[in-house]
């Protein structure tokens, strides 16, 4: 998570940085302009808008020496002005660079977020936004039923927040994200990763925050759902279990359908 | 339970014998329908040696073991490995050795559930929408209390 918000910071200081480079070719092509319709030549505008750019107004190279253009000591002068811009250029260019990676780790939307979230009462939260999450929610928002989405990927919890749904990036067993996702107040939490290991302490550390809230699991199998009963009472689920059931007695309402058939034929 | 496949007629194929495969072999057993499982991993070879059902060792895929196991007889197939890919190979071979068989088999993808029906499937489950459906349901009578 970290590492995609350097990432991202890395993005915003560049983008800032041509931000900043296209308004100076801007103020020198506007300014160059300007200076040329007022009957400077080509070579007089450019010289002034460097110095100006570059803070060399009133300085003793400035619009007073400008006859003397090709005499050493300007040069001198003029070259160390030069360096003392572009030094003044990489130190903003560095400032707010460090500027808007410090303003983007804080990561704003998700805090207002945060905020939206901990207002909720009685919702959902769902551990790990999976094909089986991904129903659930088609389910959810069906029953008008609100849910908190927590997912470790950064990329999977950006795309729901750009769906208007809530989520949050991180660990669901971190005790801190949970609050984020206001446990506090929600009235089930579903974990629906295909690790009983992860859903096992998932559970732990749910009941230890909210003694009240609904527990819903996914298991892997039988032993995994006598593990999870014997942590705190829940509702404890095998999908596959459940589409087994479901062809089972599929394929047995078959067989009757043909036996009245036979039957009545006979 | 164990029958010799030439003999059996109006059977269940049940192909893959993962959590979903079980299950059917068990609700079948239980009412008495006959059936035989296709499984290639050697572990669950062994678990079907022990339950005493009926089964060929190797890939459902393959339409030698799909005639193996009397497919031209057969009611109807349950495909139900944990690979989209397979299962709809599986599901085209099958309808092409026996048109009039009942395809049931499952997916993850909903995508693909069109596919699959296309390529023949007469009953397609999604394990993660049963699922889900469950626990809404459940939040729901709780809502209602």
């Amino acid at each position: 998570m970290v590492k995609v918000d350097l990432v991202s910071a890395q993005n915003a200081s560049i983008e800032m940085l041509l931000l900043f480079t296209l308004i100076s070719i801007f103020i020198f092509l506007f300014s160059f302009h300007e200076l040329t319709a007022i009957d400077h030549n080509a070579y007089a505008s450019g010289y002034l808008i460097l110095t100006a750019m570059f803070d060399a107004v009133d300085t003793n190279v400035g619009v007073i020496n400008i006859t003397n253009l090709l005499s050493f000591n300007f040069l001198v002068v003029f070259t160390v002005l030069i360096m003392d811009g572009i030094t003044k250029v990489l130190l903003i260019g560095f400032v707010m660079a460090s500027f808007i990676e410090v303003f983007t780790s804080i990561d704003i939307k998700a805090r207002l977020q945060v905020h939206d979230i901990k207002k909720l009462k009685n919702h959902v939260i769902i551990c790990g936004y999976s094909m089986f999450s991904e129903q659930l929610t088609a389910e959810l928002i069906q029953k008008k039923i609100k849910f908190v989405i927590i997912d470790k990927d950064i990329i999977k919890t950006e795309m729901l927040k750009d769906m208007k749904y809530f989520s949050i990036a991180g660990n669901f067993l971190s005790e801190e994200i949970l609050m984020d996702a206001g446990i506090l107040n929600a009235k089930y939490i579903i974990f629906g990763v295909k690790s009983d290991y992860s859903n096992l302490l998932g559970v732990i550390t749910a009941k230890k925050i909210n003694k009240n809230i609904n527990i819903i699991s996914r298991a892997m199998d039988d032993a995994a759902v006598r593990y999870l009963n014997d942590i705190t009472p829940g509702k404890y689920f095998i999908p596959e279990y459940l589409a087994g059931n479901e062809i089972g007695y599929t394929l047995l309402e078959l067989e009757n359908i043909n036996n009245i058939n036979s039957n009545t034929s006979k | 339970m164990k029958t010799k496949f030439s003999e059996l007629k109006d059977h269940v194929i049940i192909c893959g014998f993962g959590i979903v495969g079980e299950k059917i072999a068990d609700i079948l057993n239980e009412y008495k329908i006959s059936f035989i499982v296709i499984e290639v991993d050697e572990k669950k070879i062994e678990q079907l040696k022990k339950y005493d059902y009926n089964f060929i060792e190797g890939s459902a895929m393959k339409s030698k073991n799909l005639k193996d196991a009397n497919i031209k007889s057969a009611k109807a197939i349950a495909v139900v490995m944990d690979d989209e890919a397979k299962n709809l190979f599986t599901v085209i071979t099958a309808k092409d050795l026996n048109k009039d068989i009942f395809i049931a088999t499952r997916t993850n993808d909903i995508l693909i559930k069109d596919r699959i029906i296309e390529a023949g499937a007469n009953y397609v489950v999604m394990p993660q929408k049963i699922a889900s459906k469950e626990i809404i349901d459940e939040i729901v009578k709780n809502e209602s209390k």
